[in-house]
């Protein structure tokens, strides 16, 4: 017989044993970064590799979101200059097409993003949906209230499965265009968003970029959540500026842990 | 008279030839930093210019209250920390609280205010009931938006149409700006400063003469609505048309 012999109590022990060990872990984490896509993964990657206590939750059971392809099904992904440093930081090779712009595989530049999260010791709980989030004093965010992606799916009526909540410093929105942390806040009464925008598609990037950044006490808002917050311009199948704003939104959240 | 350029954090030209250019015509000229560093509380002026953000183009935009995360973007790029970009904001809203922020000695007809700022502009035009995107806002203070030199004027009639046949994403679009690049201005376009000067110029002529534009293409002070227009007019000599040349000329042999 090739594989060892072990009984299924024993996988089962071993997949819940250490599934509530993390669970109970970060129950209590330096930074929750809510979507796993390419915006909160370079956050993740970012802020484990300097030792920040880091979560990732994703409510799909894969990571990165659209990074996978780009335009129309394509599996080419598109960067432009400085986004290629984050491509050669994660070890992915690339081509540049015309000055300044670079084409690299989508598989192979998304494995290697979710690959250098995972070992810079981020943790991640997927199939999991952030339903609403934790305040504290001044409605600072700290931390998101969370259940299963499934369950999230059914009616109420019909489910009655109670969440469970986890508290962190600092919470990461970057859900993409759906802003899901935002959007609990907006329920709330506690926060207003733009919406989309549709002008000056030309510097969306740089925008998107430079407004990462704290958008209520406690919360970072970063990648496409960017946009749709501040009613940024959309833009194409180009991914530097998810990139870069995981970059920054790890910047702004140290600033904000060293503060605390 | 007096110019005092104010070079906005942001803006990657140095101004010192746009300032000896000025000189040149018979002004006084300082180049001076911020505006908003000399003149007013940074931490105000980012909120008031958070609420100056335009959200839809067919709406006249009104001050209003803006987003925590907005204020805190104003504040960084007051400071030079971060970057203007993708935000478009009403220009008259801007020019009419820079106008409030000069101290009374600062402000007379013999001393031209021009401010140079990265960040993009636009007019609502009551005719058609929409915004436009402007490279100058004139009056007091002058406003020039380097961004609005690149987007506002139109460019080459076959930017648009080749973008149609071959797609609005990056690739396509850095490849017909590639092709183009002689007839259209992008950012960091070395003749850049060049341009300016020519919207510097208009300023000088609103404020002395109350007019600013010529009807004439080969003339510096043509209002131009496309790029190719706007570099034809700027590198063409001489630079002025005979009426403008003899005004400018009347003006520095008339003393103050």
């Amino acid at each position: 017989m090739l594989f060892q012999k072990v009984e299924e109590k024993d996988v089962t022990q071993a997949i819940v044993g250490e599934f509530s060990k993390m669970l109970s872990e970060y129950a209590e984490s330096d930074v929750i970064i809510v979507g796993g896509g390419p915006a909160g993964l370079t956050a993740a990657k970012e802020l484990a590799s300097r030792g920040v206590k880091t979560l990732i939750i994703e409510r799909n059971n894969y990571l990165g979101g659209g990074f996978w392809i780009g335009g129309y099904l394509m599996n080419k992904v598109t960067v432009r200059s400085p986004g290629e440093k984050v491509l050669d930081e994660i070890g992915v090779p690339y081509q540049e097409y015309v000055r300044g712009l670079y084409v690299t595989d989508g598989p192979h530049a998304c494995s290697k993003l979710i690959a250098a999260a995972c070992d810079a010791g981020a943790r991640i709980l997927n199939m999991t949906r952030v339903d609403d989030v934790v305040l504290r004093e001044g409605n600072r965010v700290a931390g998101v209230v969370i259940n299963w992606t499934p369950i999230s799916a059914l009616p109420r009526e019909i489910t009655c499965v109670d969440p469970v909540s986890l508290q962190a410093k600092v919470v990461i929105d970057a859900t993409g265009h759906e802003a899901e942390v935002v959007s609990a806040l907006v329920k709330r009464g506690l926060m207003k968003v733009r919406g989309y925008g549709a002008m000056w598609v030309e510097r969306s990037e740089d925008a998107v970029v430079e407004h990462t950044g704290e958008a209520h006490p406690g919360l970072i808002v970063a990648g496409m959540a960017v946009s749709t917050v501040y009613g940024l311009p959309r833009m194409g199948p180009t991914f530097g500026a998810m990139l870069l704003s995981g970059k920054r939104a790890a910047e702004v959240a140290l600033e904000l842990l060293q503060k605390k | 008279m007096r110019i005092f350029i104010y070079r906005e954090p942001g803006v990657e030209l140095s101004l010192a030839s746009t300032a000896d250019y000025l000189a040149g015509k018979g002004a006084r000229v300082e180049l001076r930093g911020s505006f908003f560093s000399r003149f007013a509380n940074l931490q105000e002026a980012a909120g008031k210019i958070a609420g100056m953000r335009i959200s839809d183009p067919s709406r006249p935009a009104v001050e209003g209250e803006p987003l925590y995360g907005e204020v805190k973007y104003e504040l960084r790029v007051l400071r030079g920390e971060a970057k203007a970009g993708g935000v478009v904001y009403d220009g008259f809203l801007l020019q009419n609280y820079m106008r409030g922020l000069l101290p009374r000695r600062e402000v007379g007809l013999d001393k031209l205010h021009l401010s140079v700022t990265p960040r993009l502009l636009a007019t609502f035009d009551e005719d058609d009931r929409r915004y436009h995107l402007r490279a100058i806002i004139l009056g007091y203070p002058a406003i020039i938006s380097t961004s609005g030199i690149v987007e506002a004027p139109a460019k080459p009639r076959e930017f648009y149409l080749q973008r149609r046949l071959l797609g609005e994403d990056a690739l396509a679009e850095a490849r017909i700006k590639q092709k183009l690049r002689e007839k259209l201005l992008d950012y960091g376009d070395p003749r850049m400063e060049e341009v300016l000067k020519g919207y510097a110029l208009q300023a000088l002529f609103y404020q002395l003469f109350g007019e600013a534009f010529c009807e004439s293409t080969r003339c510096r002070l043509y209002n131009a609505h496309w790029q190719e227009e706007l570099l034809a007019a700027q590198f063409s000599q001489p630079e002025l048309c005979e009426k403008h040349k003899k005004m400018l000329e009347r003006w520095r042999s008339t003393p103050p």
